[in-house]
């Protein structure tokens, strides 16, 4: 009788234990002082303009908590969505997301290699999907320690244009092997180990706390138009040509 | 003579009407344009096409706040 229970005590603790096995990191990401050389030639109208929308992104960014959930097949990154006050708001915190990751939301799946970036509700509806092996990882010879881990640095180039949004690589992320999983704040997380900062020009995002969770991983539910992201930058090229048209 | 008053009145009430309907149409065709502007300014200072679209909204939804019978169908981008 007292064997079964033991069995028993056993086996509840086993459940316990492995309903918190997957990862949690928290993130918190900075944008970098805007790059104004593309605004040399623009009216004062879209410099003045830019440049205050740009400063309200940088605190909006500054307010967000994301979240890395990791299992063993593939990771999730979200974000604790922020109450809208109003449209603005909401334009300018979808601004700040997509300088960022460029999706709402990002799920990954390793078995499959691919991974999906949401698209937003209140700007370009349409999600993609990205092969995750679409990078090249050079690893650097520089270590540093982030929350109190070891992580060895790697530079992500992409291995061609319209494999993502160009504009964000190459990218540099700090990467740990101590906690036996494969995830990161980007598509492109193959390396072995957790990246707990990622860094390219115009942005930073660094782990701020790390736990084991009961959370799991949300299966994808398409909400909109899923496309490769090839097919993406080829639709929004002829869908601004043929919608609006340049005046200059 | 009455009639004569009739159709001058309604002569000027027309031109007042027609002025104030052109200025309107200006000025949401100026708003449109400055959003159009500004989405080409993001995507050539390297934005993503979401952040360009939000950018776009903004300036739209601006000018709708101003005129919003004029522009009840905010243009979806994509």
């Amino acid at each position: 009788m007292k064997k079964t229970w033991l069995i028993l005590i056993l086996l509840y603790t086993q459940i316990g234990i492995s309903q918190d096995s997957n990862l949690s990191v928290m993130y918190s990401a900075q944008l970098k002082e805007m790059d104004t050389t593309f605004l040399k030639n623009k009216s004062e109208y879209i410099k003045t303009h830019l440049l205050s929308q740009f400063e309200s992104k940088k605190e909006i960014i500054n307010e967000i908590d994301f979240e890395l959930i990791c299992d063993d097949d593939g990771y999730y990154l979200s974000y604790i969505q922020p109450i809208p006050t109003d449209d603005f708001f909401k334009y300018q915190l979808t601004g700040a997301i997509s300088r960022v990751f460029d999706a709402n939301y990002i799920l990954a799946d390793k078995t499959e290699e691919v991974a999906i970036l949401a698209g937003f509700e209140s700007a370009v509806k349409m999600d993609r999907s990205v092969e995750m092996n679409s990078i090249i990882w050079e690893k650097a010879k520089m270590h540093k320690e982030i929350i109190g881990y070891n992580c060895q640095m790697y530079i992500g180039k992409l291995v061609n244009d319209s494999s993502a949004h160009k504009g964000h690589y190459p990218i540099t992320a700090w990467v740990t092997d101590a906690l036996q999983y494969s995830c990161g704040p980007t598509p492109f997380a193959i390396l072995e180990g957790v990246i707990l900062e990622l860094e390219n020009d115009d942005s930073i995002v660094t782990a701020t706390c790390i736990n084991r969770t009961k959370k799991s991983i949300p299966e994808y539910k398409s909400e909109f138009r899923l496309l490769s992201y090839p097919e993406y930058i080829t639709h929004m090229e002829e869908w601004s040509k043929k919608n609006m048209p340049r005046r200059n | 003579m009455k009639t004569i008053l009739l159709f001058l009145f309604l002569l000027t009430t027309y031109g007042a009407v027609s002025e104030n309907n052109l200025s309107r149409e200006n000025f949401i065709g100026n708003c449109e344009d400055r959003a159009v502007d500004v989405y080409y300014a993001l995507l050539d200072g390297g934005a993503t096409w979401s952040e360009a679209a939000g950018a776009f909204h903004i300036l739209y939804t601006d000018c709708c706040f101003n005129y919003p019978l004029d522009c009840d169908e905010m243009p979806i981008i994509g």
